[in-house]
Formats: C-alpha cells, structure tokens, sequence
C-alpha cells in the first residue's frame, strides 16, 4: 500500500467500514484517491507502479485517467461518504450556526500566497453569523498566516496533519472535520475544493468565494481555476443553489459508487488469508 | 423402379457426406405440399429425404455418388427413386426419354418439387460439363414446372466463417472442388444477388451452420442480444472451424449495422411456397419454430418427453408461447461492465434477483430479456428436475456470466485478484443474496469462503454448460490465443508490480520502523541522563537529610519532641541552683 493512502485515516475509515481493526488497516492492493481534484485522482506527477489498481471516489477520474493511458480503475466513492455512515449525526441534532470557512491550502511542498486581510474583510461582508476558521496544518503552523485569522477574530481550528511514510497521521482528521461541519450552516472556501463537497455531504449550504490565492509549483496541467468555472459553476458563489450542489457532490464524491463491507472487503484483496 | 438408374456424369469411387439438419427438415415438413412429383438435388441427410417422403409417395433423388445411391436403395427401398449421375446427366436422360422417370408423363418438366437444399454445387461430377452456378440453375429450372415448389441452397462465400477463417484459400474449399466453385462470376454473394437470380418468387432465410434459419427480413432488423444474433452467434459458436477470431463480436457488429443476413453459413430459398415461420433453430433435442409479431416472437417447439434424469434436462412444456424482442439481459449486463458502470451494473443485478424466484427453469441471463421493467423468460427449456432455490439458480446464472464474461475476454472494472468465486459472490450479493460470512483461510490455497455457497449453482451451470455449449475448440481463435498471451503477460507485469508495490511498502514501513527507533533510542538517551542524574542527587547529603526529613510524618510533634530534647540538654548545661 502506498503510505498516501493513510493520509487523514481513510485507509482507517474503510477498515473499519469493511469490518476491520481502524487502527491497523491491512494492506490497500493499489492507490487511493486521498483528495478531490479536476484530473485523474492524483496529482499530475504522482508515480504509479506497473499494474496498480487506482480506487477513485467517483468516474470522472477515472474517465480522466484512462485518457492518460491508465488503467486498472475501480471507484468506490470517497471514504468520507463512509464515515457519514459510520457515524451518525446525534439524536437530535443540535442547532447549526455560523460558517466553517476553509482557506485554500498548500501542502509541503508549496505555500500559499494572497492577500489575507483583503479576504477577512470579505468573509466580514458576506457571513452573518459567527466564522470558524479551517487552516491546514500547513498553514495554521505559520504564524503569519494564523494570526491574520485570529487578529480578526475568528475561532482558528485545524484537523491535524496527514503526515508521511504513515508516521504523524492525525488518524481522526476526517472524524474532527465532520463533527466541526455539522457544527455549521455554512461551509465555504476560496476555491471549489474537498471540503466544500465534504461540507455539503454533511448537511451545510455551500460559499465558494475570495482571493483564490496562489501556490507556487501549482501544476497547471488539468487546466486550473479557469477549468473548474467551466465545469462547474453551479458550485462558485456567495449563494448557491443547494440542490444542484448536492447532486454534484453526489456525483463528485461518488455516492452511487460506494459499495457494501463485503465487496470492499473483496475488492481491497482484504479477503483473510494464512 | 428400385433399382439404382444410372445417368451420365456417375462418381465412383466416392461418397458425399450429409448432416441430419433436423431445423431443415422442420422447415421442409412446413412448405413441401403434399403428394406432387419431388426431385431432391444432390446429397440430402437420410433424416431429410424422410420428411421429403412423408409428404409425398413419388420422390426421385439424384446423387452423383454410386455408392450413396446403392446405400439409399438399401434405406429406403421402393419408396424413392434413386438416380445416381450429375445434374446435366439428369437433365439430358430426361430430355432424351421423357417417360424414363414413372412420374413423368407430361413432357420434361416432371418435377413439381424441386428440393435442392444442399446447393447446386455437389451435382456434378468429374465427367460432367463444366456449368456455371447460373448453368445449374437454368437446369433445375428446366426440370421442374413452372409454379414449382424449389428450396435451394447457396453456401454463402462472404459468411462470417468464411471471412474468419485462418486458413489459406486451397485449405478452406472442399475435396469436392477439382475447379474452384466458390471463384465463379456468376454465382451469388449476396442477398439481393441470389434473390436476382431466382426465376421464381422467394422467400430467403439465413441459416447459420444448419443450427438456426431465420428469414432474412427479420435477421436484417435483429440487433445485438436479439432473439435472431443471440441464436446466430450460438450457432457458429458451435463450429470447430480454425478462426482468426471468435465470430461472437463481428457477428454483433454486423447485427447493429443490420448486416446480419449477409454474412450466414449459407441461404436457403423457398420458392412458390408460402413460410409459416419466420425462424427454425435447434432447442434442445426437439425443433423451435418462432413467428415474428410486433412486440417481440410467437413460438412452437415440438413437443418432447421431459428427459428429468440427470442434473438438468429438457422441457418443452415451460418454453413460453410468446417471448419479447428485446435484448438479452446478458446484453446489458456486458455493456455495463465494458463500460465500468458498477452502479448500473448493480441496480440491474438487483431488479434480477428481486425478479427471480425459486422454479425448476434454469436462469441464463443469455435468455432472460429485458421487457421494459421487468424481464422474462427467453425461448430455453431447460430445466432442473425439480424446483431449485432462487438463491442457487442466481448463482448458476451469475457463474454462467462469469465464464462469458471472463473467457470472451470481455472489458470490465473487477480486479483479477476478484476474478472466480469472489466475483461471482459479488453479483449474488448485488442480487440480494445474503453471502455467507468469509472464514479465515487454513491454506495457502484453500477455496474460497464462498465455495460452499455456491456448490449446487455450480453443478447446475457446468450441467447447463454441457447441453448448450459446444466443447472446447480444438482450434481456438488466433485473436483469443494472442489475448490469452497477453493477459498472461499482463498477469505477469501486474505481479511483479505487486511484488514491487509490496517491497515498496515494506521500504515505508521500514522507514516508519526507523523514525520509531530513532525516536525510541532518543528517548532512552533522555532516560539514562535522567537516571544519572537522579543517581547523583540520591548520593547527595542534601537527599539523605531530604529523605530523613521527608520521614517527618507529623512536624508538630517532631518539633515539639525537638523542643523537649533540647529543653532538657538545656537544662543540663544550665548549672544547678
């Protein structure tokens, strides 16, 4: 298995789905789509070995993948959409409020740039109710980019890191993102990302709006910003029809896809061997 | 006359070998009319020439063999005249001596039936003239009377066989050809051509290797998964013919072009007469007949004694009277899977298990039709004897698939490490079928979970596999060898990418292993500093007075027994008064 697939515990996540210990998820027989994106699944330079199977969240990559001569497709829908059943919202649910608002995010090997104070004063105009505000490890572990946030009053969460080589994974990142998003009415970013699809998966009405920011290295490969407001503009926006947001979730994230613990079991080679 | 007559163009030493062709017999039963004066043309099966005689008492036969028309002498005695010689030898003893044949009393077009079902092309000899195709014709055409009933046969040169076959041009004709037949310029290649030539008004069926004829208006509307491709591609799946390919996919791309009466074994024609069926096809041991309608096909199969002895046996009485037109559900199913539509996929193996209940009837997802949204039995009777349960007749159909789909090397999303029970258990469990739960493996090569679960599915399906489909090929197709080469080959990439994904984990986990020790090792420096370090504040005085002091339960009294000690060493020193 490669070591991306524990990233934010959804090897974990579907373990324990499939019936197996969380804590030690056996071995994945392939790659797993770890984060929504407009092209095959993985970034534009991620290296696979020959013969590997690729698990996406939903067709569209695999459609993509194909046209880049890959193979050996299954999807199975995003391991998010399983946690949603794993853990149920509570009895009754407690009134939503305020806005989770996520900045777009870099990763180790970039960081992000823009205009931050611009972006607060534009959350300021459009949200109404009290903001949480979602940085990645990558970004809250920068002073300078944590402190705009908090000088400006928000409340600053971050889920924890993905970490590497399976070692520093904060293994309830997706438990904490869900339980802070039904928390909310609201859940937005500066651009259309994973956890706007997430946000709306679990009940929230969905903003897509802001300096988008840059990141250096950023691969321009599937066509960028300019491509995802041709695909999918139903989804940008300060208010956004909710319906056509959930069915395009639904597709983006594979809901249709999503399978039964045995035939995961199954597909995963997950079968108990000697 | 019962002896053999012998007219110019014999052979011998030779013979003509036939084929019972019961389907053929079944459609001249239907369209010979009674009692007229019969010709059969060339070689015909003892089988045929019997359905010919039960029509009419006054039967010729030509052959060209000696041999074959002393063996039919000897079978069927003074009930067929038997003529051996060729066809130009025929007609000139007939134009010669109008009388030599007790039929023919009026001139030398004796015959009101001519039944040459074999073709024109085994009825002439080594010593005959060298006549063309449409030669021939005009010489059956001679023979019989204007408003003559004539089936004739074509051997279609652009059949898909014929295509398909790997074999060169010298190798492919047969024996029989000491001038290459096939290579004549005036014969017929196509519907429109053969239906040209016909001096008499027809109606042509498209018969595929002698398994199923079906006339050519209904065969040109049958599209992939229709009742007349589902039954063509059958029918030359049962040929042992050494091909470039499996017949399967270019008969069903010739099917959606609305192609598929150019390319059967051979044409039949029946001529001055009118075909009550639209197609004729093998059904087990007896002979379905099926009308076309509007929504689909009206049936008649011959009524048999159910065979209910061994695991699976034949039953006329459950082949539905009326079957929809639609596609086959395994149609579907290949579409969806080539497609990696697992979500449709799934839905529709749902609605089929929410379909399917317990019967005797054998579930074959080749002959369930989809009929809008529901399904239905194709035009199969065969059957168990005795009701089997809905959950093992799934399982037959799905195991069924799986050998489709997996041997055709068929497109489709499932891994192979999936590939066998596990895949088919999926599509149970897709169907509604509760899975048994997996049990730990005690083997390296123990079977699987599901093996159990799917035992009496299997036998069933291995039993239905033995009556529908022909055994395995003694040639298997070019393309299927080089596409089991290949998967071989993929197997073997696929592998050494899992030994090296496998190898690459175990670099991870090595290197997690290693942040681990470094990690652990860093925490046992700090553990040894701190144990030096409290060794070295255990020697100190300051500890030992600490610990005296910590042994200090109560200051209070502590103090107060200080006091008095030192009160009284006080008053010790203190000098007596």
């Amino acid at each position: 298995m490669h070591h991306h697939n524990h990233y934010y515990g959804q090897a974990h996540i579907l373990a324990r789905y499939a019936g197996l210990e969380y804590d030690q998820p056996p071995r994945l027989r392939g790659y797993l789509q770890h984060g929504w994106n407009i092209g095959c699944g993985w970034n534009p330079v991620h290296e696979f070995y020959d013969g590997a199977w690729r698990f996406t969240w939903s067709d569209a990559p695999r459609r993509r993948g194909h046209a880049l001569g890959r193979r050996n497709y299954h999807s199975i829908g995003a391991p998010f959409l399983y946690l949603l059943d794993l853990v149920p919202p509570p009895e009754p649910e407690p009134e939503r409020e305020g806005t989770l608002w996520f900045l777009f995010h870099g990763w180790e090997g970039g960081k992000i740039q823009g205009d931050h104070q611009r972006l607060i004063d534009e959350i300021r105009e459009t949200e109404t109710g009290p903001v949480t505000f979602s940085l990645y490890y990558t970004e809250y572990d920068r002073p300078e980019v944590r402190s705009y946030y908090e000088d400006a009053g928000f409340r600053v969460v971050s889920f924890g890191r993905r970490g590497f080589s399976y070692e520093g994974t904060d293994r309830q990142f997706l438990h904490k993102q869900l339980a802070e998003l039904r928390k909310h009415k609201r859940v937005a970013a500066n651009r259309l990302s994973t956890a706007i699809f997430y946000g709306i998966a679990a009940g929230c009405e969905p903003a897509v709006y802001g300096d988008p920011m840059e990141m250096a290295g950023e691969n321009p490969l599937f066509g960028g910003q300019s491509r995802i407001e041709r695909l999918w503009p139903e989804l940008l926006g300060k208010s956004i029809d909710l319906e056509a947001a959930r069915a395009t979730t639904d597709l983006e994230l594979g809901k249709d896809w999503m399978m039964p613990a045995a035939e995961l079991r199954m597909l995963f080679d997950w079968r108990e061997r000697v | 006359m019962s002896e053999v007559l012998v007219v110019r163009g014999e052979m011998q030493p030779w013979t003509d070998h036939t084929a019972r062709q019961p389907v053929l017999a079944a459609l001249l039963a239907d369209v010979i009319p009674a009692n007229r004066r019969t010709l059969i043309l060339g070689p015909h099966s003892p089988l045929l020439i019997e359905s010919v005689l039960a029509h009419s008492a006054d039967v010729t036969i030509l052959v060209r063999s000696v041999s074959d028309a002393e063996q039919l002498t000897e079978t069927f005695g003074p009930c067929l005249h038997v003529v051996a010689g060729a066809l130009d030898g025929l007609k000139r003893a007939a134009a010669v001596q109008p009388t030599l044949f007790e039929v023919a009393t009026d001139g030398v077009q004796p015959f009101e039936v001519v039944v040459a079902a074999d073709g024109l092309d085994r009825v002439l000899g080594y010593d005959s003239e060298h006549l063309s195709w449409t030669e021939r014709l005009a010489a059956v055409r001679s023979l019989a009377t204007p408003d003559a009933v004539v089936v004739l046969g074509l051997r279609n040169e652009f059949s898909m066989l014929n295509l398909l076959d790997r074999r060169p041009a010298h190798l492919r004709h047969g024996d029989d050809e000491w001038v290459p037949l096939h290579d004549d310029p005036t014969r017929p290649v196509s519907v429109d051509q053969f239906q040209a030539a016909l001096p008499w008004p027809a109606q042509l069926y498209a018969d595929f290797s002698a398994h199923t004829l079906v006339g050519v208006e209904a065969a040109a509307t049958a599209r992939p998964g229709h009742l007349p491709t589902r039954l063509a591609v059958a029918a030359l799946e049962s040929v042992d013919t050494p091909l470039l390919t499996s017949t399967t996919e270019p008969l069903e791309s010739a099917a959606r072009a609305g192609l598929l009466p150019a390319v059967p074994t051979s044409w039949l024609a029946v001529c001055n007469a009118p075909t009550p069926h639209t197609l004729y096809t093998h059904s087990g041991p007896t002979t379905l007949k099926a009308t076309a309608t509007e929504t689909g096909w009206e049936t008649t199969v011959g009524v048999v004694t159910p065979d209910l002895l061994g695991t699976v046996g034949y039953d006329s009485t459950v082949v539905p009277a009326r079957v929809p037109g639609g596609e086959s559900v395994e149609t579907v199913l290949f579409r969806l899977a080539a497609a990696e539509d697992v979500p449709g996929f799934r839905k529709l193996a749902a609605a089929l298990g929410e379909w399917a209940e317990d019967s005797r009837v054998l579930l074959r997802w080749d002959d369930v039709i989809v009929a809008g949204d529901t399904f239905a039995f194709g035009i199969s009777g065969w059957v168990a004897p005795e009701s089997v349960d809905k959950d093992d007749l799934l399982a037959a159909a799905w195991l069924r698939f799986h050998r489709r789909l997996v041997d055709g090397h068929r497109r489709h999303p499932w891994p192979p490490w999936m590939i066998g029970d596990e895949l088919v258990s999926t599509w149970l469990s897709m169907s509604g079928v509760t899975l048994v739960d997996p049990t730990p493996a005690t083997a390296p090569h123990v079977e699987s979970a599901y093996a159990e679960q799917l035992a009496w599915g299997k036998q069933l399906a291995a039993a239905l596999s033995v009556v529908l489909d022909s055994p395995e090929q003694t040639h298997p197709d070019l393309r299927t060898q080089l596409a089991d080469a290949d998967r071989a080959r993929l197997e073997l990439t696929e592998l050494q990418g899992h030994v090296f994904g496998l190898e690459r984990t175990l670099g991870f986990r090595n290197k997690a292993m290693k942040t681990r020790e470094n990690r652990i090792r860093e925490l046992r420096g700090q553990l040894q500093k701190a144990t030096t370090a409290n060794n070295k504040i255990h020697s100190s005085r300051c500890y030992a007075l600490a610990r005296r002091l910590a042994q200090f339960r109560n200051p209070r009294k502590v103090a107060a027994k200080a006091r008095r000690i030192l009160r009284q060493n006080l008053n010790k020193l203190r000098p007596a008064s």
